[in-house]
């Protein structure tokens, strides 16, 4: 036999049918990431290997923008604000979760609750970062609240101190992306099929017990899609709130990565250095995908054995 | 073929900007030559207007007087608020489209946006040559004027008389001299005054007293140096600016911890304006009217010398601001008569009776139209004011706004502080 035909050619031709068209469908927005995103993206790379001046001479300097880059301990400082708040994703993800859960026990107008939570996600980041800047501010309301009812003492310079301008970003996003968490753990615990939580209590389980064995290994996906959707805002969605709040400061205290690269490009005109920093912030979003699945491959093998002994151990419980 | 010629096509646009490129129609240097016959309409940017009451109505009868010089030309000024004001030429100048003139500051902070705009030491109207101020210390670390300097400021301190009195202080004995102005501090702070209003979140103010102390430790050769970037941010002439800075603090000129919080430039004139504090820093005419007009008791006095000063007396003072051309104005002979026609007499003095903006010509002399104008007018005659204001580049005044609240809160030393300006001067340089 000089071969073997899986399908007769009409067969392989019904096959084939449907991927052509699904390729001239996803063509448009291929070309169009291409165009807007990809294009400029490989512009940039180019450009952060010159002394790049727009519109004017620009040499070719290899990687002495990255050097410089490397070098700078003002980009360290950046480095290391990136990796502070990056300590706000557990605080991002388990009040969302825990807050989406508890609303759908019954609680009285869980709906108002939801709209009260998703309020600050429909507010201007400019807005709110003007209001609290100007409620934190060292002789702003807070402290003057906090000074008035005799607890003076924990009158902070919330947003000009170095120690807590970070943390007091986090909780600023934290409120800020509350609701949106709130929604989407929502609809997520709304999918899981009632009769496996009916199930457990049958079994015995408690509320924490239902919380963490049964709805979130249920929803993981979920949970670990809003984890890296939070990691990737960490590094692209801060400018607005660091513009507006902080300026960055004081110092570079509070500094974000996109924050930096807006400073390098239009305020000082360094434009290599802020070409070299976009592609530095580029790989390490490439990254964190990466890192979030291999991050998921032990949840998932950790919450595996554990589910296994918890359900061991309710089932040899019950009577 | 085609393929290759699109190939060769992208090559070739992708490799853009590797060589100066200006729009078709543009030129590559300015001339002098009269304006060719025909219509051209002139786009200005500038966030001057907006400064002043009176701004919007002086400059538009700046622009009718030009216009009547120039029948075929057209101007457009559009007045830009300062806060995105530098991000929008930022834009135009990688764009390489937008106005024809724009407001900038000269020396480092014009040099920042040098590749869209054109030196113009070399059109400089003849009758402005030996009459226009202010021009060596706008020169850029290359050499050229991208900037045809306008109008005068100076910083002096603005005092409440009346508050001085409450205190039992006489403002002239108290601040004729550094210590003198060290003692009125505790004085007024004694007496439950806020001596200054200083606002330090946005870091103007830190900024402010840097140019106006430098400035007075620094004598004529040393500003020439400061401005070729000969002198660095670790020269002891910053260090000694700075602790003299942080010995006001310590002697309670800006108040409390809590004044130290005070949020932006805009909440400290409100704080005097509303008589919460008995001085603050004024860099011009105009705002010293409106701080009259809500505090009557205002006069006008000269930041005291600090120790060791070269010169005798004088007021960190230049340039109000000035006029560049861009690379990409379609009309550039029109271009180079407007912005001759701003520095020019006429213009200046518009400038001067309407928004009380000193001209900034030797030999003008400016009408007082108050006491108060006319002892501002008296320091902003001082022969050796000058400033080393627009040598400081824009990275390091970045660094000194965004470190003004750790330096004056404590939490950060002088060293640190001269050391990340340092590390944001070389960058620039």
């Amino acid at each position: 036999m000089a071969g073997h035909r899986p399908f007769p050619p009409d067969e392989r031709t019904k096959k084939m049918t449907p991927s052509r068209n699904g390729l001239v469908l996803v063509i448009p927005a291929i070309a169009l990431e291409l165009t807007i995103l990809f294009l400029p993206l490989a512009y940039i790379c180019f450009r952060s290997f010159y002394d790049w001046q727009p519109a004017g001479l620009s040499t070719f300097v290899g990687f002495e923008n990255y050097a410089i880059l490397m070098q700078d301990p003002a980009f360290w400082q950046v480095v290391r604000n990136q990796l502070f708040y990056m300590l706000g994703v557990p605080l991002w993800v388990m009040a969302p979760l825990v807050v989406a859960y508890v609303l759908r026990a019954n609680v009285w107008n869980a709906g108002f609750f939801r709209m009260v939570y998703f309020l600050p996600a429909v507010m201007s980041p400019a807005i709110v970062g003007l209001v609290f800047r100007s409620l934190m501010a060292t002789d702003g309301p807070i402290n003057a609240a906090l000074t008035g009812v005799g607890l003076g003492i924990l009158a902070q310079p919330w947003l000009t101190g170095a120690l807590l301008v970070k943390p007091v970003v986090i909780v600023m996003v934290l409120w800020a992306g509350f609701g949106i968490g709130v929604l989407v753990f929502s609809s997520a615990f709304d999918a899981i099929p009632k009769d496996i939580l009916e199930a457990a209590r049958l079994d015995g389980a408690r509320f924490w017990q239902e919380f963490f064995l049964i709805a979130v290994p249920s929803i993981k996906n979920t949970i670990v899609f809003w984890t890296m959707f939070q990691i990737v805002a960490i590094f692209l969605f801060m400018f607005g709130w660091i513009y507006v709040l902080t300026g960055g400061g004081p110092g570079q205290s509070s500094t974000t990565m996109d924050f930096s690269i807006y400073q390098q490009f239009m305020r000082f005109g360094f434009y290599g250095t802020a070409a070299a920093q976009t592609v530095v912030l580029v790989l390490a979003i490439i990254a964190i995908p990466i890192i979030g699945w291999a991050l998921q491959q032990a949840v998932r093998l950790f919450t595996g054995r554990l589910g296994r002994q918890q359900v061991r151990h309710i089932v040899g419980d019950a009577p | 073929m085609k393929n290759s010629l699109l190939a060769a096509g992208f090559l070739a646009a992708f490799a853009g900007g590797s060589n100066p490129s200006f729009a078709a129609g543009t030129v590559d240097a300015l001339t002098t030559a009269p304006i060719p016959a025909g219509e051209a309409k002139l786009t200005v940017w500038s966030f001057l207007p907006g400064n002043y009451d009176a701004g919007a109505d002086a400059y538009a009868k700046v622009i009718a007087g030009f216009e009547a010089a120039h029948p075929g030309v057209k101007v457009e000024i559009v007045d830009m608020p300062y806060g995105t004001y530098f991000d929008q030429v930022r834009n135009a100048t990688v764009a390489q489209t937008g106005p024809d003139i724009v407001t900038m500051y000269g020396a480092a902070q014009a040099y920042s946006y040098k590749n869209g705009l054109f030196p113009l030491q070399d059109v400089i109207a003849p009758d402005l040559r030996d009459t226009l101020k202010f021009v060596p210390e706008n020169h850029s670390p290359d050499g050229n004027l991208y900037i045809l300097p306008t109008g005068t400021y100076g910083y002096v301190l603005l005092a409440n008389r009346d508050l001085f009195a409450k205190a039992g202080v006489d403002p002239v004995a108290g601040l004729a001299t550094w210590p003198a102005l060290l003692e009125t501090c505790k004085t007024l702070s004694a007496a439950g005054i806020q001596p200054i209003s200083a606002g330090w979140k946005d870091g103007y103010y830190l900024e402010t007293y840097l140019y106006m102390i430098s400035s007075q430790l620094m004598d004529a050769a040393t500003l020439d140096k400061w401005v070729l970037r000969q002198i660095d941010m670790t020269d002891p002439i910053f260090l000694t600016a700075t602790n003299r800075i942080l010995e006001m603090n310590a002697a309670g000129c800006f108040g409390d911890d809590a004044a130290l919080g005070r949020n932006m430039y805009d909440d400290t004139v409100n704080q005097y304006k509303s008589g919460q504090s008995a001085m603050m820093v004024s860099g011009g005419i105009g705002t010293a009217n409106g701080a009259a007009a809500e505090q009557p008791g205002t006069a006008v006095f000269p930041l005291p010398m600090v120790p060791d000063a070269p010169n005798p007396q004088m007021v960190d003072a230049g340039a109000e601001a000035g006029w560049a051309i861009t690379r990409w104005t379609q009309h550039p002979e029109a271009a180079v008569a407007f912005v001759n026609y701003l520095a020019g007499p006429e213009a200046q003095s518009i400038l001067a009776d309407m928004i009380s903006v000193p001209a900034n010509l030797k030999g003008a002399t400016p009408h007082a139209k108050s006491p108060l104008e006319q002892s501002y007018i008296d320091l902003l005659a001082i022969p050796e004011n000058h400033t080393g204001f627009a040598a400081f580049s824009l990275p390091v005044l970045s660094v000194i706004e965004q470190n003004a609240v750790p330096l004056m809160g404590g939490t950060m030393t002088v060293e640190d502080f001269i050391a990340a300006a340092q590390g944001a001067y070389l960058r620039s340089r």
